[in-house]
């Protein structure tokens, strides 16, 4: 008897330690009142001494961010602890401490995007406080309206944009003399070489929604979305919208069924950026919208033949965006230093890096793009559109509209086979 | 017409089986292959430096530190349960065998997202000693049935015997059984160290961002933000190689039909 | 005879297992039930309301979510049917016939066991997809329409042979365990009998082996059924694979409810297929008995 007993309390106590091991952190929490001086902001960061960041991305994203962290700790001697992962995770990590009523956490700056930082910012995660203002490099920003807004919805200054993503139409530079120029070419193009268009599954690859949202923004008028901004979102708005004939003389999910006649494979959506591109890679398609950074690590992969790469931004333009970046958590015990951190990813120094070592996005702030070795680089490397085509109109993605399209695209369009 | 068929069998078997294996490794060692051409263009050997500086070793390290502990975890929760249920007679002893299938049963997401409601409230995602409590789920199964099986096989009149002797109930199994279902307990050991070292999804919901095991390091390449083909079947060759050589122990030194429990992992 | 313990101290023993179980296993369960009616919320600091909501979307007829739960089942059944003809011819093959080389066969087919689902759904993706090789040979043999999609494609073409390659060794190792089990003076006597091999094999091995066969079958389902792996990476974007869609509104939407009741629903069906098949196998052994 006394044998089993001994058994069962050692496998109890196991188990129990096993279980058992939920750890905090203390830490200092960021100004509250008026905003503070800069100096006083370093001056406090360089106090707290450490910071989090959590970050997603691509392998090179990881790679650039990694390079970057040695050069911050030795310039301002504040340590970076860097967590590369999702960024569902990390929302979940903040809104379960949030439900446990954890005031200090360990997340200082979190890198993401539009849609989950809406989801965190009405969850109350994010932290209230308009430091977009606080950081000198931030008023370098090339609009200030993305101070205000990502993706456009409205961020109260609560996150700051870090890099600027950019899909372009990519073609078969062989194969294709005469992609269509602008969107009212593109289905004309694509009944004249069937089988020769592709764009991903929006739910897998952002080039399938970036090209979603501009599709109907071109069909619609871009007003019509522009003026939604900063009003409440409305769901019913979207889904009415896109079943409505519009000035094109198409609806978007009408556009959708006619394109899909003439694609490659009718039906069939490759399963993210990278299956699109492979397609392309392999000659099965010849145009496609694409991420330029997807392009970039292909050709630096091996993967797929610079010389028939061939790169533009069809008029009137291609949305800009995601705009991904910067925002701090409510809970963050660090968040001088996170502050003076993100001042920093928005130096020209890391920006001018985005282009010239990480390759394939802009840079977010101004006085980068006209340096003559980005210029350079734009020009000479395969993976880039010229600059003027980008730069103006300044056309952005409507992030919740297209969030709603992504998930009424497979009931509508993938599942009308 | 008998030699006939054996060699389209065996040809047909080893081609099908060889050539994912053979496509991996072409892509792992090129270096330039446009998707037109049918072969790589360029050979090298970037690919696997590229992973080794991402933090293949890291990986490694998990995966080869979780798994142990996942079989020495399952095994003491096993033995006790598989010692009752296989050498002494009790009632409802089918229910509760079939009970042990259950986690086998149920969809690793279904368990994985209410687990993920409780680690997330405890603080304990991303937290080492959870994942292996995650692994554990699919593992202790094939633990417990390898184990039972030995302890079922075993002349019940040697306990009694011990126990006539003067052993106690401690000492018997520790002394008489133990050696006895030494056989159950490796073959055990081995899907359950395959279960761990193949453990994907459940890692993937609950380990991020510190838990990296092999297959989130490799998922990082194949269905994360870009395909890889490369990197990714680098990390292939790192997996597969230690994989053909426990083929070449198996086949030597446990009687192949135990190692049917290793087929379900996904 | 085994000696008598009384369910109690087995009780005792067990216990480990049972804590075990409860915390990791159980708990979880309970948890996901409760988020399907509303009960409890991840995501929501909103309180707790009771709401059969999700239920009804999922149950509705025109809804993605019936469609994702009979694609999950067709396409793993039509795997397992697959790999148990696969199988048998195999097992077949191995345990009555020897030749030269036999072992290192025999080690080969072992091999899909030992290389994770992950790597083996990617390795297919490359020979499946347009311009891949098996894709390329396959066209060129005029076996398939050069046209015609085999991976991400709607029917699940590349699920199908990625969990075909990857789960018939288990069979193949299943089904022989059971042919040893058959008394091989059987085998002999009917052939003695003037039965030529093929006829003793259905009339005598078949029925022999097949409560090994149908429960490696059921196992084969069942983990292809809930698996996740391959039907990310092959899968097309409709339709999805249940748990895939769950995935989805897990990570991309914060869809909780929704998640939690596709769950439920997935679990149930999984323990449902499982014990209806086993009571329909009985009934169906006992009869021939």
């Amino acid at each position: 008897m006394r044998g089993k007993v001994i058994i069962f309390v050692a496998l109890i106590v196991l188990l129990a330690v096993i279980t058992a091991m939920a750890d905090t952190s203390s830490g200092l929490t960021g100004p509250q009142g008026p905003i503070p001086s800069w100096d006083t902001v370093v001056q406090m960061a360089k106090q707290e001494g450490s910071v989090s960041w959590y970050a997603y991305g691509a392998e090179y994203d990881k790679l650039y961010f990694e390079s970057l962290i040695p050069k911050f700790e030795k310039q301002y001697g504040i340590k970076v602890n860097f967590i590369f992962g999702d960024w569902y995770a990390f929302l979940q990590k903040l809104l379960t401490e949030k439900k446990a009523g954890q005031s200090v956490g360990d997340m200082d700056l979190v890198f993401t995007w539009s849609i989950p930082f809406n989801d965190a910012w009405n969850a109350g995660v994010v932290w209230k406080y308009p430091w977009s203002y606080v950081i000198p490099n931030a008023r370098n920003i090339v609009d200030a309206y993305l101070l205000q807004y990502t993706d456009m919805i409205p961020t109260n200054g609560a996150f700051v944009p870090f890099i600027w993503w950019q899909v372009a139409f990519l073609y078969n530079k062989q194969m294709v003399k005469n992609p269509p120029q602008s969107w009212d070419d593109l289905m004309a193009w694509v009944k004249a070489n069937p089988g020769k268009f592709t764009y991903c599954d929006p739910n897998t690859g952002g080039s399938g929604h970036t090209f979603l949202i501009t599709l109907s923004q071109w069909l619609y008028g871009y007003d019509r979305y522009y003026n939604s901004m900063g009003l409440p979102y409305n769901k019913a708005l979207g889904s009415e919208l896109w079943n409505t004939v519009g000035p094109k003389g198409y609806s978007l999910w009408g556009y959708l069924k006619e394109l899909q006649k003439y694609m490659y494979q009718p039906g069939f959506y490759p399963a993210g950026n990278s299956a699109a591109i492979s397609l392309f890679s392999k000659g099965q398609v010849w145009l496609e919208p694409q991420w330029l950074d997807v392009t970039a690590s292909w050709i630096k992969q091996g993967l797929l033949d610079p010389n028939i790469v061939g790169l533009y931004i069809p008029k009137p333009t291609m949305d800009a965006g995601g705009m991904d970046g910067l925002f701090i958590p409510y809970n963050a015990p660090h968040k001088y230093a996170a502050m003076v951190l993100a001042n920093y990813l928005l130096s020209n120094e890391v920006q001018t890096g985005i282009v010239l070592d990480r390759g394939g996005a802009f840079p977010v702030v101004t006085g980068v793009m006209n340096k003559p070795e980005v210029i350079q680089a734009i020009k000479t490397q395969p993976y880039w559109v010229p600059l003027d085509s980008v730069t103006n109109p300044l056309w952005l993605r409507s992030g919740l509209y297209m969030d709603e399209l992504m998930k009424d695209w497979t009931q509508i369009i993938a599942k009308s086979q | 017409m008998k030699r006939i068929s054996i060699s389209i069998v065996s040809v047909a078997m080893v081609l099908i089986i060889f050539f994912p294996v053979f496509v991996i490794f072409e892509w792992a060692f090129s270096t330039i292959w446009y998707g037109t051409s049918l072969f790589p263009t360029q050979l090298g050997f970037r690919s696997f430096i590229q992973v080794i500086q991402a933090g293949l070793g890291k990986s490694l390290i998990l995966s080869f530190t979780i798994a142990p502990l996942v079989v020495l975890f399952s095994a003491l929760i096993s033995i006790p349960a598989a010692y009752i249920i296989g050498t002494k007679d009790i009632k409802s002893k089918k229910l509760i065998e079939n009970l042990f299938l259950i986690p086998l049963i149920v969809p690793p997401i279904v368990s994985g997202i209410g687990i993920l409601s409780i680690y997330t409230q405890l603080g304990l995602i991303g937290n080492y000693m959870a994942i292996v409590l995650v692994h554990m789920i699919g593992a202790t199964p094939y633990m417990f049935r390898s184990v039972e099986a030995s302890f079922e096989s075993i002349d019940p009149s040697i306990e009694e015997a011990a126990r006539v002797l003067g052993a106690t109930r401690l000492r018997t199994i520790l002394r008489i059984y133990l050696p006895l279902v030494t056989p159950g307990l490796l073959s055990g050991s081995v899907f359950a160290f395959s279960w761990s070292l193949n453990e994907f999804l459940l890692t993937l919901l609950l380990g991020l961002p510190n838990i990296v095991t092999l297959p989130v390091f490799l998922y990082r390449y194949v269905g994360g933000y870009y395909i890889s083909p490369g990197p990714a079947s680098a990390i292939s060759v790192f997996l597969i190689v230690p994989s053909l050589f426990i083929v070449y122990l198996m086949e030597k030194y446990i009687k192949s039909e135990y190692v049917a429990g290793a087929g379900i992992k996904g | 005879m085994k000696p008598k313990v009384k369910f109690s101290v087995a009780l005792l023993y067990l216990s480990p297992v049972i804590i075990f179980y409860s915390f990791i296993f159980v708990l979880p369960l309970i948890l996901v039930f409760l988020q399907s009616f509303g009960l409890y919320s991840l995501g929501s600091t909103k309180p707790p309301k009771f709401t059969l909501e999700y239920y009804l979307k999922f149950f509705d007829l025109k809804g993605p979510y019936l469609e994702s739960l009979w694609f999950s089942f067709w396409n793993s059944a039509l795997a397992t049917v697959i790999i148990s003809i696969i199988s048998f011819f195999l097992a077949i093959f191995f345990y009555f016939v020897n030749f030269k080389g036999k072992s290192f066969i025999s080690a080969t087919y072992k091999i899909p066991l030992f290389i994770p689902y992950l790597i083996s759904a990617f390795a297919w993706w490359n020979l499946l997809s347009p311009g891949g090789y098996v894709q390329r040979l396959l066209a060129a043999a005029r076996i398939v329409n050069p046209n015609m999609l085999l991976v991400n494609d709607p029917n699940g073409i590349g699920i199908i042979v990625a969990n075909v390659w990857m789960n018939f060794p288990y069979m193949v190792l299943l089904i022989i365990g059971t042919l040893k089990m058959i008394d091989p003076t059987l085998i002999e006597a009917s052939r003695t009998l003037g039965s030529t091999f093929w006829k003793s094999v259905f009339k005598i091995v078949l029925p022999l082996s097949m409560p090994g066969f149908l429960a490696g079958s059921i196992l084969s389902f069942i983990g292809m059924f809930g698996a996740f792996s391959v039907a990310f990476i092959l899968g097309a974007s409709w339709p999805q694979y249940m748990s895939i869609s769950i995935y989805n509104d897990v990570t991309q939407f914060s869809q909780y409810g929704m998640a939690s009741v596709q769950s439920v629903v997935y679990m149930i069906s999984a323990i449902l297929i499982t014990y209806l098949y086993t009571k329909i196998i009985a009934k169906i052994q006992g009869e021939r008995k």
